[in-house]
C-alpha cells in the first residue's frame, strides 16, 4: 500500500518533471524553424533529382551511359556567347558537364530537363583571377597538396556564385613559413607586430582588409584604400607563388580541381634591380640550355639507349614558362617597372600577364606590341607623382585606352576575398561591378564582359574549356536577371560543370526582392 | 507643427546667418569669425547660364524631360521644360541635350574637407573644438569628389571622443574658406559607442560612462543657452559671461543645427533616441546606423529622425545566414528620411553615389537613392533651403551626367557649384 | 532530499537485489514497459528473464523458472543499454595539435580553431598504451549516461579497444583489446594519405615510428579492405567527407562509419546516399554553420535513408547531463525524428556498425543482458536513468 502510494508520488513528480522539461523543451523547439528543416529537406529533394543526372564518372560504365545521357536545356534566354554574336531567345543544351549545342533553332531532345530562361540573360561564368579564401578548407601550407585542401561546401562559394564567379584562380604562397611571415608583415607597414598577427588572423577568417596597400582607419578600424603615388618597387627575392585554378562546383568535389599551376607568378620587386634581373636571365638561359640538351639527348638515346639524361637545373614551372606553356604573372603598377617587364619579355621571349598595371595606360602601345595582357582594377585610384600628372597615377579611362590599343585586359575587384565586414561593393563579390566601372572608363560593354570571361580564360591557358558559350566547352553558365554589367543584376541560377550549383531563390545568400 | 517649424526656420535662416555673424562678432577678440558674406565679391564673377539637358532629376518632384535651367548670381533662376523656359539675352547657352542634370550630391559624413587630424582628445567631450579652421578648399580628395558629383559635404571631427567638436557644412569647390562654407557651426559630432570605447581605463570607456559624460556636457550647454535666451528676451539684466566651450550650443539647442551621431547597433541607437532626442530635445541625425540598428525603425519613425546610413552597406544576418542591405531594411520598415554616407576616406568621397548603388543592389529603390544622396541629406543637415534639389532660388550646384548617377557605368561630365563650372571633362582630365 | 530518497526507496530495493545477484542467478524483471528495439517492439507490462548475464526470455507472458528471483519494476521502462562506438580518451604524451582560443581585435571576437597538425597521425594501438585502471572515470561517466558498451579510441589513428561499462571493475572492463581500426581525417594531405595508403595496402609510412608493430595495422587495413571489419573515420567537416567518399569509390567492399563531429555533415547528405557507410552523430539539435538556424541532422539523415547512430561522447552532455541521456534525443523526436529510429540509433544501429548486432543493441533472447532502466517513457523529456545492468550485473544505480 505504502509502496504504491510512493510510486504514485514518484510518478507525479516525474510527470511534473516531464511537464517542466516539456515547457523548456517546447520553448527551445519553438525556436527551431520548421521551415529550415523543410527547406533543407526540399533542397535535398531537388538535388536528389539532379543526382539522377551525370555525376559518378568513376561509376560502372553501363550506369554511366544511363545517367550521363541526361540533357539539360536552358531555353528562351538571350545568350551572350562572348566569342560569337548574342543569340536572342536561344537554347543551350548541356550534357555530361559540357555544352552540347547552342543556338536559336535547336530542338530540345525528349526527356531533357528544361530550365526556362525567358526574359533572362545567359552568359558564361565569370573568372576571378585573384582570389583568396574561396573553396578552401584551410590555409594551404607546405607539404600539403593543394588538391587535398578543397572545400566544396565553403560558404564563400555560394556567395561568389551569387555574383557569377564560377572559376577562381587562387594564389597560394609556396614559401617557407618564416619568409611567409616576413612577407605578411610587409603587407601592413606601420602597424605593430601584434596587430599584424591579428590582421593575419582576420584575413584567415575572411574578414577582409582589402588589397595589400590598404591601411586601417585609426578611428573606426575599417580599411581605407591607398591613394598615394606609385613608386618603383624595391627588390625582393625571386620567389614564385603557386596559382591554382578551381571550379566553384558547390557541393561537388569531382571536377573542382582544374589546374595546380597556371602561372609563374612573381611579386612586384622580384624582377627589380640589376642583381634580380641578372639572376632571372641566368635562370632562363639555364632552362633554355636544358631544353636543348634534352632534345639532343632524345636523339642520342635513339642511337645509344644508355645515354645520360641531362640534369634538370630549374623548376618545371620555369621550363613551362620558357616553352610558353604558361605565362609569367607579375604585379607591376609603376610605369617604369612596367617598361622593365616589357623589355625583359621581349628579350627573353616569354608570355607575360601584368597584374595591377595601374600606370600601364601610359604605355599601351608598348604593351600591345609585346603581346602583353594586363589585369586591371578600373576603380583603383592612385595619385599622380608631383609634376607628372599626365603620365603617372591611375586613370579611370584605362579600360578605353587598352581597348583602343588592343591590349587584352582582365578585371579584378579591389579585394580578392569575400568580406562580411559590411563595406559594400569592394570585396570579391564586386567583380561584375568593377567591370561596370570599366564601362564607366569608356570601354565597350562587350570588352568589359570579355574581361570577366574569355580574356582571363586565355591568360590561364584554359580558353578551350571556359570563358565562352560554345559547343564542347565546360557548361559553366549563368542565368542573370538583367544586363550582365547592370549594378542591380543578380545571378538567378549558376551552372558549374553542368550542374546547378546555385539558385538565388533557394540559396538566399543575397536579398531576394522584386526589381 | 513641423511644417510651421520648418517654415519658420526658412524665414529665420537669413536672419540666423546674420545673427551668427553678430555672435561671432562678439568674439572678435578671437579673430576667427569664419562666416562672412562673400557674395558681393563672388557674385560679380558668377556668369549667367542656360543649361539645356535631356533630363533633369530635380529631387523636388518628377524629373523633367528636355529641360532648361537658368542660372544667375550663383542661384537657380528658372527651371522647367525647355519649351517653357524662355532664355533671356546675355545667357550663355550650354547644350547637353543628351545628358542628365541633377543636384549636386550631399555627403552627410566626411573627414576629407581639409586637414585630417580630426581626433583631438583633449577631454572626453570637446565642445570647445571646431574644425572649420582646418578647411582646405578644393583639396585633392575634393577634386576627385567633384568628379563623383559631390558638391556639398558635412566635414566633421572624428569619433575618437564622445563629443568630437563642431563640424562645418561646406562646398567641395574652389575658393577661400569663406566662399565654400555654407554653415559654421554646421553640426555637432557626438559618438555614443564604438570608437571612444577603445581608450583604456578612464571614466567613460564603457557605454554607461560615455552616456553620462554626454548628458552632463549637454546639460551644461542647455543651462548656458537658457541663460542667454532669458537675457536676450529681456527677462533678466544679468548678462551671462561668454564661455567659448559652450558658445556653439546656442544654435544646437535652438534647433538651428543638428547633432550628427556616430551611433550604430540597436542598443546604441535606442540610447541616441532617448538621450539626444527625448531628453535633450535636439535635432538628431543618425549617422552610420549600421549593424542591426534598422530593427528599431519604428521608434525612429515616431520621432521623425533622419538616417544617413554608412559606410557599412550590408549586414550578414546570423539569424538566417543572409546578407541584408541596411538601407533597404530601413526602407522596408517605413523610414523615409533616408540617405547614405561614405565616412570618407573610409569609402572614397567620390563613391558616395556608389554607396547608393550598392544600397539599391541590396534592395532599395533607385528613385529613393537619388533623393538619398541629394535632398534627404540636405534636409537632415538643415541646409535644404540652399542645396539638395534643383528649384528656383537654390544654389546652382548642378551635376551633368551621362545617365542616372546611381549606375556606375554613367559618369559625371560637368559640375557647377554656385553657378560656376568647377569640372569639365572637355578641359580637365577625367578624374573619376 | 530526504523526500527524494524516500521516493526512490523501492528502487533501492530492486537495485540491491540486482547487485547481490550472482551471475548464476536467474532474475526476472516484471511489470515494466519493455522497449526491445527489435521486431517485438514495445511490450507493456512485460518481463525480462536473465540467466548468467544473458537474456533468456522476454515478453508479456514469460514462464518463470522456480529458481528465478522476481523483481517488480512496474512503472519503469527497460530498454537496451546504450552503445557508444566512439568514445575518445586522452592519453598524456599522445595528444597533438593545439586547442582553440579566442582573441579580441577591434572589438570583434575571433575564435581561432586549434591547429590540426599537418604531420601524419601516428598509429596507436590503444590496448598497448592504456592502463585499464585509468578508465575508471570514463567508464563511470558512460555508465551514468546509460552506456553499457563503448568503443574507446584515442584521437588520431589506431586501433581501439572494446570495453564494457563496469566502473567498479575497470581491470576487467576491456572485453576486446583488438578492437576496431579508426582514423581521424582532415583536409590534409598527410591524414588523407594514411587512408589512401592504408587501403591501397602499402605499408603505412607513419607506423614505423609508433609503438606498435606495423604488421598489426596492415592486417587491420586488409580486413577493412575485404569488408570484414568496419573502418571508423572521424571526419569533422563535409569537405573531408567528400574526399573520403572519393577514396572509398575505388574499394567496393569497404564499410565505413563516419563519425561526424561537425554539424555541417548535413550539407553532404546527397552524396552520402546509397553508399556503404553509416554515420555517427551527436544526439541533439545542431546549429547550422554560419547562422543561428537550428537543424535536426538526425531527422535529415533518417529522411535521406542514411544509416546513422548516436554517440554520447560527441558532445559535452556526457559530463553535463548524466542520468538524462535521452533528453537531447527527445528534442530530436519532438522536431520530427521517428521514435523507433531514435531508439535504434542509440542502441541497435551502433551495435550493427561495429558488427556486434548478435550480442548487443536489443532486448532479444540470447543477447547480453545490458539493460537500461528508466523511470518513464524513454523519450519523455524528464525521464532519468534508474539503473544500468551490464551482462546482468548492476553497474550503476541512480540514488
Amino acid at each position: 500500500m505504502k509502496t504504491s502510494k510512493q510510486q504514485e508520488t514518484h510518478s507525479l513528480t516525474a510527470l511534473l518533471l516531464v511537464c517542466t522539461s516539456f515547457l523548456i523543451g517546447s520553448a527551445a523547439v519553438a525556436q527551431i524553424n520548421p521551415k529550415t528543416n523543410v527547406q533543407t529537406a526540399d533542397k535535398a529533394k531537388t538535388t536528389d533529382k539532379k543526382k539522377e543526372e551525370p555525376d559518378q564518372k568513376t561509376g560502372t560504365s553501363d550506369k554511366k551511359t544511363d545517367t550521363n545521357k541526361q540533357v539539360t536545356a536552358i531555353v528562351g534566354g538571350d545568350i551572350y556567347t562572348v566569342t560569337n554574336e548574342v543569340i536572342r531567345r536561344g537554347t543551350v543544351l548541356i550534357q555530361d558537364g559540357k555544352i552540347l549545342n547552342v543556338g536559336q533553332d535547336i530542338d530540345v531532345p525528349e526527356g531533357a530537363k528544361v530550365i526556362d530562361a525567358k526574359g533572362k540573360i545567359i552568359t558564361p561564368g565569370f573568372i576571378s583571377m585573384t582570389t583568396r579564401g574561396v573553396g578552401l578548407a584551410g590555409t594551404p601550407s607546405r607539404g600539403q597538396k593543394f588538391s587535398d585542401q578543397l572545400n566544396p561546401f565553403d560558404n564563400n562559394i555560394k556567395i561568389s556564385l551569387g555574383v557569377g564567379i564560377t572559376t577562381a584562380c587562387l594564389q597560394v604562397t609556396n614559401s617557407s613559413s618564416s619568409s611567409r611571415r616576413r612577407a605578411e608583415n610587409e603587407l601592413f607597414v606601420g602597424l605593430d607586430p601584434e596587430i599584424n598577427r591579428l590582421e593575419k588572423t582576420a584575413i584567415d577568417f575572411n574578414i577582409d582588409f582589402g588589397d595589400p596597400n590598404t591601411a586601417l582607419c585609426e578611428c573606426c578600424g575599417l580599411p581605407i584604400l591607398a591613394t598615394d603615388t606609385i613608386e618603383r618597387p624595391t627588390p625582393e627575392p625571386i620567389r614564385p607563388q603557386v596559382n591554382a585554378v578551381i571550379k566553384l562546383s558547390a557541393g561537388r568535389l569531382d571536377g573542382m580541381m582544374v589546374s595546380e599551376s597556371v602561372f609563374y607568378h612573381l611579386t612586384p620587386g622580384a624582377l627589380t634591380g640589376a642583381l634580380n634581373q641578372h639572376t632571372w636571365r641566368a635562370n632562363i638561359r639555364k632552362a633554355k640550355d636544358y631544353l636543348k640538351a634534352l632534345e639532343e639527348h632524345e636523339k642520342a638515346k635513339a642511337k645509344d639507349p644508355k645515354a645520360k639524361a641531362p640534369k634538370k637545373p630549374v623548376s618545371d614551372e620555369l621550363l613551362a614558362l620558357v616553352q610558353k606553356k604558361i605565362a609569367l604573372r607579375i604585379s607591376s603598377d609603376n610605369v617604369s617597372a612596367i617598361r622593365d617587364n616589357i623589355e625583359l619579355a621581349k628579350q627573353q621571349d616569354y608570355k607575360v600577364v601584368i597584374d595591377g598595371a595601374t600606370e600601364g595606360w601610359v604605355v599601351p602601345d608598348e604593351l600591345a606590341e609585346a603581346g602583353i595582357s594586363v589585369i586591371i582594377t578600373p576603380r583603383r585610384r592612385r595619385s599622380p607623382r608631383f609634376a607628372l600628372e599626365d603620365v603617372t597615377g591611375s586613370n579611370i579611362e584605362s579600360s578605353k585606352v587598352y581597348e583602343s590599343a588592343g591590349v587584352p585586359f582582365g578585371i579584378v575587384p579591389l579585394s580578392s576575398s569575400i568580406s562580411l565586414n559590411g563595406l559594400a561593393g569592394r570585396d570579391l563579390t564586386s567583380l561584375p561591378l568593377e567591370a561596370a566601372f570599366a564601362v564607366r572608363g569608356g570601354c565597350s560593354e562587350k570588352t568589359a564582359l570579355e574581361a570577366l570571361t574569355i580574356v582571363p580564360a586565355k591568360m590561364l591557358g584554359l580558353q578551350d574549356r571556359i570563358g565562352s558559350i560554345e559547343t564542347g566547352k565546360d557548361a559553366d553558365i549563368l542565368i542573370l536577371n538583367g544586363q550582365p554589367l547592370d549594378y542591380r543584376t543578380y545571378v538567378e541560377t549558376a551552372i558549374v560543370n553542368g550542374h546547378v550549383a546555385y539558385e538565388r531563390a533557394a540559396d538566399k545568400v543575397y536579398p531576394v526582392y522584386e526589381r | 507643427m513641423i511644417a510651421f517649424q520648418q517654415k519658420h526656420m526658412v524665414q529665420l535662416t537669413a536672419i540666423a546667418t546674420v545673427c551668427c555673424v553678430l555672435c561671432l562678432g562678439n568674439q572678435a577678440a578671437l579673430g576667427q569669425d569664419a562666416v562672412q558674406q562673400p557674395d558681393a565679391v563672388a557674385k560679380a564673377s558668377k556668369p549667367k547660364l542656360a543649361i539645356k539637358v535631356g533630363k533633369i532629376i530635380t529631387s523636388a518632384g518628377e524629373p523633367i524631360v528636355n529641360g532648361t535651367i537658368l542660372v544667375s548670381n550663383g542661384k537657380i533662376e528658372a527651371i522647367g521644360k525647355s519649351d517653357q523656359v524662355k532664355i533671356p539675352d546675355g545667357y550663355e547657352i550650354i547644350d547637353h541635350s543628351d545628358m542628365f542634370a541633377m543636384p549636386g550630391l550631399i555627403e552627410a559624413h566626411s573627414h576629407v574637407g581639409g586637414s585630417g587630424d580630426l581626433n583631438e582628445m583633449v577631454y572626453q567631450t570637446n565642445p570647445e573644438l571646431r574644425n572649420w579652421d582646418q578647411i582646405i578648399p578644393h583639396n585633392e580628395q575634393l577634386k576627385v569628389a567633384i568628379a563623383g558629383g559631390v558638391t556639398t559635404i558635412c566635414y566633421i571631427p572624428g569619433s575618437g571622443t564622445n563629443m568630437g567638436g563642431w563640424g562645418v557644412l561646406m562646398k567641395s569647390g574652389p575658393g577661400k574658406p569663406e566662399d565654400v562654407i555654407i554653415k559654421a557651426p554646421g553640426v555637432l559630432k557626438i559618438a555614443q559607442s564604438g570608437n571612444p570605447e577603445r581608450r583604456g581605463g578612464e571614466v567613460g570607456s564603457g557605454r554607461m560612462g560615455m552616456n553620462h559624460v554626454i548628458r552632463q556636457q549637454l546639460e551644461m550647454g542647455r543651462i548656458y543657452v537658457n541663460e542667454w535666451d532669458r537675457f536676450e528676451a529681456g527677462q533678466t539684466d544679468l548678462k551671462p559671461a561668454v564661455n567659448l566651450r559652450l558658445e556653439y550650443f546656442k544654435p544646437l539647442f535652438r534647433q538651428e543645427i543638428p547633432v550628427v551621431v556616430h551611433t550604430q547597433a540597436y542598443q546604441v541607437v535606442q540610447s541616441t533616441l532617448r538621450i539626444l532626442h527625448d531628453e535633450m530635445n535636439l535635432k538628431v541625425v543618425i549617422d552610420h546606423g549600421t549593424f542591426d540598428s534598422y530593427k528599431i525603425s519604428e521608434e525612429i519613425i515616431k520621432r521623425d529622425i533622419p538616417v544617413m546610413a554608412g559606410p557599412r552597406g550590408f549586414r550578414y544576418e546570423p539569424d538566417d545566414g543572409q546578407i541584408k542591405g541596411i538601407v533597404a531594411e530601413y526602407y522596408n520598415r517605413g523610414i523615409k528620411s533616408l540617405g547614405v554616407n561614405t565616412d570618407a576616406p573610409v569609402i572614397p568621397q567620390e563613391e558616395l553615389f556608389f554607396q547608393a548603388s550598392m544600397a539599391v543592389r541590396y534592395g532599395w529603390k533607385e528613385e529613393e537613392a537619388l533623393r538619398g544622396v541629394t535632398i534627404e541629406p540636405a534636409k537632415a543637415l538643415m541646409i535644404d533651403d540652399r542645396v539638395g534639389s534643383l528649384e528656383v532660388g537654390k544654389d546652382a550646384d548642378i551635376v551633368i551626367t551621362t545617365g542616372s548617377i546611381i549606375d556606375p557605368r554613367n559618369y559625371v561630365t560637368h559640375v557647377f557649384i554656385d553657378g560656376k563650372s568647377v569640372y569639365d571633362i572637355k578641359t580637365d582630365r577625367r578624374r573619376f | 532530499m530526504t523526500y527524494r530518497k524516500f521516493i526512490l526507496f523501492p528502487l533501492l530495493i530492486c537495485a540491491m537485489t540486482a547487485c547481490h545477484g550472482l551471475a548464476d542467478d536467474v532474475i526476472a524483471y516484471r511489470g515494466a514497459t519493455i522497449e526491445t528495439v527489435s521486431k517485438a517492439g514495445s511490450i507493456q507490462n512485460g518481463t525480462v528473464l536473465l540467466r548468467n548475464g544473458k537474456i533468456e526470455a522476454v515478453g508479456s507472458k514469460v514462464d518463470l523458472p522456480t529458481d528465478a528471483k522476481i523483481v517488480d519494476v512496474s512503472g519503469q521502462t527497460i530498454m537496451p543499454a546504450l552503445v557508444d562506438i566512439y568514445h575518445p580518451i586522452t592519453i598524456s604524451g599522445l595528444s597533438s595539435g593545439s586547442a582553440s582560443r579566442t582573441v579580441v581585435f577591434n572589438g570583434r571576437v575571433f575564435t581561432i580553431p586549434g591547429s590540426s597538425s599537418t604531420a601524419a597521425p601516428t598509429y596507436v594501438k590503444l590496448s598497448d598504451v592504456v592502463d585499464p585502471l585509468s578508465l575508471d572515470s570514463d567508464l563511470s561517466k558512460l555508465a551514468r549516461y546509460g552506456v553499457g558498451f563503448a568503443n574507446i579510441v584515442v584521437r588520431g589513428y589506431g586501433h581501439s579497444i572494446h570495453a564494457k561499462a563496469t566502473p567498479d571493475d575497470s581491470a576487467s572492463s576491456i572485453v576486446n583489446p583488438d578492437g576496431t581500426l579508426f582514423l581521424s581525417v582532415t583536409n590534409s594531405t598527410a591524414s588523407l594519405d594514411v587512408l589512401r595508403k592504408g587501403l591501397k595496402g602499402s605499408k603505412s609510412r607513419s607506423s614505423s615510428a609508433s609503438t606498435s608493430s606495423p604488421t598489426s595495422s596492415t592486417s587491420l587495413w586488409a580486413a577493412v579492405k575485404e569488408g570484414k571489419a568496419p573502418l571508423i573515420l572521424n571526419v569533422n567537416n563535409a569537405a573531408t567527407i567528400m574526399y573520403v567518399l572519393q577514396i572509398q569509390k575505388e574499394y567496393d567492399k569497404v564499410r565505413m562509419v563516419i563519425v561526424a563531429s561537425g554539424a555541417d555533415i548535413y550539407r553532404s547528405l546527397d552524396q552520402l546516399k546509397d553508399r556503404k557507410l553509416s554515420v555517427l552523430i551527436k544526439a541533439g539539435i545542431d546549429i547550422a554553420p554560419r547562422s543561428n538556424q537550428r537543424i535536426n541532422v538526425a531527422k535529415l539523415l533518417a529522411e535521406a535513408k542514411i544509416d546513422f547512430g548516436f554517440s554520447a561522447s560527441l558532445d559535452r552532455s556526457l559530463d553535463s547531463m548524466p542520468d538524462t541521456p535521452l533528453f537531447p534525443v527527445s528534442q530530436l523526436v519532438k522536431t520530427g525524428l521517428p521514435k523507433d529510429k531514435a531508439l535504434s540509433a542509440l542502441t541497435m544501429s551502433p551495435a550493427k556498425m561495429l558488427g556486434m548486432e548478435k550480442t548487443l543493441g536489443s532486448i532479444e533472447v540470447g543477447k547480453q543482458a545490458n539493460l537500461l532502466f528508466l523511470n518513464g517513457a524513454p523519450l519523455d523529456a524528464g525521464t532519468t536513468v534508474q539503473q544500468l545492468l551490464v551482462e546482468g550485473k548492476s553497474v550503476y544505480e541512480n540514488q
